[in-house]
């Protein structure tokens, strides 16, 4: 039978297991820069996670001692000290995720900037399967005369991967005509229909009259990524392709822990809803797709602080060689924050622009 | 043996009531929250530590089985208190007492039966965390014997059983697989592990 002495001692104990472990897990998360376990908003500041661990910890064995006299007589047993360990273990890690979830959140509305997308000069795209946006370079009236470059941009497929407009405002900013297609209903999305996505959208820039239909590149962000690489190796009209943070394989869909570098964890539950993201991965067998490019131009790129997608993974399941000239990594940047970063947008404007000017010119 | 147990005990217990400050320390450290609460958080943030999902898995896996070594090494401490009872050393001799008076059986000492079993498992797995638990672990058992409640046999047969208790745990305990597999597998999909 459980003894718990006094309620006040009990009490008093769950308060220190409870404070303690919020402690030791804001620790972890400045360590390891887990986003979804902060809470003193971003732990791009691990300093302030590891003073707030210390204050909790400290202060709640000091609070504690000071507080409960039956520290010092006859006092809970290893079962109930167990329990309540346990049970506080359960409240604080709830707490956190939660907490941290409401902090990540409201950081995230502060940063989105409302107006993005306001300058380019956008028209929507809508034929059958195709669903998206074009985006068209400042100089728009020039183009009838001299067909330009294009860029289908496929983005990541859930809420929470940023949009592509920081690089679609780079592209269209150096020249380039971008289709962003849309992916369409996430219950809708499912193998092969998906294949058909990417070649109706080319198929549509080779009809314009604006597109050089032997310039035309793809874009594919996450899952985006490797839907373009196995859209590329099927389809001779895709000159060039960049992915950036694919998958590759179906095990890096599953990331677990490491999730919470990029998000909250309500964020990483909904993320990690879409079950048929691994059996995508798997039948767009992107590592095969990968050989069948031939001398095509491609490139993948990975942010370095990639918490779903470890760049070393990454750089592990492709050739030694294949990887140090095909695979570039971006200081500082996660999976999500990728797409967003000025590295990132100038990094694929100029690839795209060296692989079309070593054939033509933009 | 047991001559030699009572020297030893009186050596270390000899040493309290000269000093204030030493004394307060020992009776903070002595009590069955401080030691017990700071491994478990070493287990909670040990359960998050790591730079891969290799080494995270690694981890995860040393935490379930100290854990088990904890119930395991519980179950025969119990088994030995209802063969043996041993006296504590205020009942037959006069000691510094810096603690209150526990009823049960002194031999095998409880706490160091408890950090031992969770430091050894963790010092199989990682020698840095484990030598600091370790550390830990013969602090608190040293504190049971400077406050009088242990004889220092107690506290060794406490740590050889804990450590055993850890030791056959992980090395042989393959049968403790499926069961952490499955604990990992789930915390995997709930993004906590």
């Amino acid at each position: 039978m459980l003894n718990f002495i006094s309620p006040h001692l009990a009490i008093n104990y769950f308060l220190l297991a409870f404070l303690t472990i919020v402690g030791a897990l804001q620790f972890v998360a400045a360590r390891h820069k887990l986003v979804g376990l902060a809470l003193v908003g971003t732990v791009w500041r691990p300093a302030w996670g590891c003073l707030l661990a210390v204050v909790l910890i400290v202060g709640a064995f000091v609070c504690f001692f000071a507080d409960t006299p039956e520290v010092f007589v006859p006092g809970l047993a290893g079962s109930e000290l167990a329990l309540l360990f346990g049970a506080a273990g359960v409240c604080a890690l709830a707490f956190t995720l939660i907490v941290s979830s409401v902090v990540h959140e409201v950081q995230h509305r502060e940063r989105s900037d409302p107006k993005a997308g306001g300058r380019l000069c956008q028209e929507a795209v809508s034929l059958q399967q195709l669903r998206g946006t074009l985006y068209l370079p400042e100089d728009v009236a020039s183009l009838k005369d001299e067909p330009r470059a294009a860029i289908c941009a496929l983005p990541g497929l859930s809420e929470e991967t940023p949009s592509t407009h920081p690089l679609v405002a780079n592209l269209t900013e150096a020249g380039f005509i971008v289709l962003a297609v849309d992916w369409g209903p996430q219950e809708g999305i499912r193998y092969p229909a998906v294949l058909g996505l990417l070649p109706s959208a080319v198929a549509y820039l080779t009809r314009r009259d604006d597109v050089n239909p032997e310039r035309i590149g793809v874009l594919g962000i996450d899952l985006g990524g490797d839907l373009a690489i196995r859209s590329a190796a099927t389809d001779p009209q895709i000159a060039a392709v960049l992915a950036m943070a694919p998958f590759l394989d179906q095990s890096n869909t599953k990331p677990g822990l490491s999730i919470l570098k990029e998000m909250s964890y309500l964020e990483a539950i909904r993320w990690s809803s879409f079950r048929r993201r691994g059996e995508l991965v798997a039948e767009l067998a992107v590592l095969d797709s990968i050989s069948r490019l031939g001398s095509r131009s491609w490139l993948l790129i990975y942010g370095d602080q990639d918490g779903i997608v470890p760049v070393e993974k990454a750089r592990a399941t492709l050739d030694e060689e294949v990887a140090r000239e095909k695979l570039k990594s971006v200081p500082g940047e996660g999976h999500l924050s990728l797409p967003c970063s000025r590295a990132t947008s100038s990094l694929v404007a100029r690839w795209f622009k060296t692989v079309f000017s070593d054939q033509y010119s933009v | 043996m047991m001559s030699l147990d009572f020297q030893l005990f009186q050596w270390i217990n000899n040493l309290a009531g000269h000093n204030a400050f030493v004394d307060g320390l020992a009776r903070l450290l002595v009590n069955e929250y401080f030691f017990t609460t700071l491994m478990s958080l070493t287990l909670v943030a040990f359960w998050f530590e790591g730079q891969d999902q290799d080494q995270r898995e690694r981890n995860q896996r040393a935490v379930l089985r100290a854990i088990i070594a904890l119930f395991v090494a519980n179950i025969v401490l119990k088994l030995c208190n209802l063969i043996y009872f041993r006296p504590r050393p205020f009942v037959d001799h006069e000691v510094n007492l810096l603690f209150y008076r526990p009823t049960d059986s002194s031999f095998p000492s409880n706490p160091a039966t408890v950090g031992f079993s969770l430091a050894v498992a963790i010092w199989l797995y990682n020698r840095r965390l484990g030598a600091l638990l370790l550390v830990l672990a013969t602090l608190f058992g040293l504190s049971r014997i400077y406050c009088g409640v242990h004889y220092p046999l107690d506290v060794i047969a406490g740590a050889l059983l804990g450590g055993l208790s850890a030791y056959l745990v992980v090395r042989k305990g393959r049968f403790f697989d499926p069961m952490i597999s499955l604990v990992i597998k789930v915390g995997h999909r709930l993004c906590l592990a």
